[in-house]
């Protein structure tokens, strides 16, 4: 018999017993950047990872690092801008 | 927040959802448990099925790439753009095996820098100012199951060998192998 490569079985064949074992960590949509920053120092790089965004009970979204990164620069960047315009007029 | 994300059942093959986290670069997928609720899969959660993989496929036989490495002279703005050019979560300092990562530089921002408020040069911030991880560093070719143990049990996974730098995602990226045939 010709064995298959395990990349065509199944989650739960690979992971029968802890396949749900790491519960997900939840925010509600509206959560302020820096709650979220604090969370994720717990969990990025733990089984965890990231975090899930609820809009009232239902996934809508996740949120890890470079996600936060993306988000720092562009406020980063805006605030360049405007001290730069400042600093002109 | 991305709303590029997996919910998966237990029957989801594991090519299928490897082949959604390479198309997206996120590693991260829910699948509704017992409690009628969500449970979260993860790269780390995936080196549990390296480390039950009976192979002789070595971190040799992973494929090599491009470093991604950062001098003692970049600002933090440097980095976090470096890791968003290169979709990558951590960059190695030149010549050693430390390296930063999306955490510690959280970190910073959480603690020392107390989110950020007041402060309006963050990007600015030299590297230097900011801790470093250490890599740990192995001399033996060793088969991927027993990487993944490794990996699986570090609070921060990241192993050097030789030239080649390996994390979780890269032994996510090996079980897509068609050499993987045996399973404990």
């Amino acid at each position: 018999m010709v064995k298959q490569p395990i990349s065509n079985l199944s989650l739960d064949e690979l992971l029968p017993d802890s396949l749900t074992s790491t519960l997900c960590v939840n925010i509600e949509k509206g959560t302020k950047i820096w709650v979220v920053t604090g969370m994720l120092v717990q969990y990025l790089e733990s089984f965890t990872d990231t975090v899930v965004v609820r809009d009232k009970d239902k996934p809508v979204g996740i949120a890890g690092g470079n996600m936060l990164f993306k988000n720092l620069l562009t406020i980063q960047l805006r605030i360049c801008l405007i001290i730069q315009m400042l600093k002109i007029s | 927040m991305t709303t590029k994300f997996i919910k998966i059942s237990k029957r989801t093959k594991l090519r299928e959802l490897l082949d959604f986290w390479k198309q997206t670069r996120i590693a991260f997928a829910i699948i509704p448990n017992e409690f009628s609720d969500y449970s979260e899969l993860s790269a780390r959660k995936l080196l549990e099925i390296g480390m039950r993989c009976k192979t002789d496929v070595s971190v040799c036989d992973l494929p090599e790439k491009k470093l991604v490495t950062f001098t003692k002279d970049f600002t933090i703005g440097n980095i976090i753009n470096s890791m968003l050019e290169h979709g990558t979560r951590r960059l190695l300092l030149e010549g050693t095996t430390k390296f930063i990562n999306d955490r510690i530089i959280l970190e910073k921002i959480a603690g020392d820098l107390k989110y950020l408020r007041g402060t309006d040069n963050f990007l600015n911030i030299p590297v230097s100012d900011f801790p470093f991880g250490e890599a740990k560093e192995i001399s033996e070719d060793l088969p991927i199951s027993e990487v993944s143990k490794l990996l699986y049990k570090m609070e921060h996974p990241y192993i050097v060998y030789g030239k080649r730098v390996v994390s979780p995602w890269d032994i996510c990226l090996c079980l897509l192998s068609d050499k993987l045939t045996e399973y404990e």
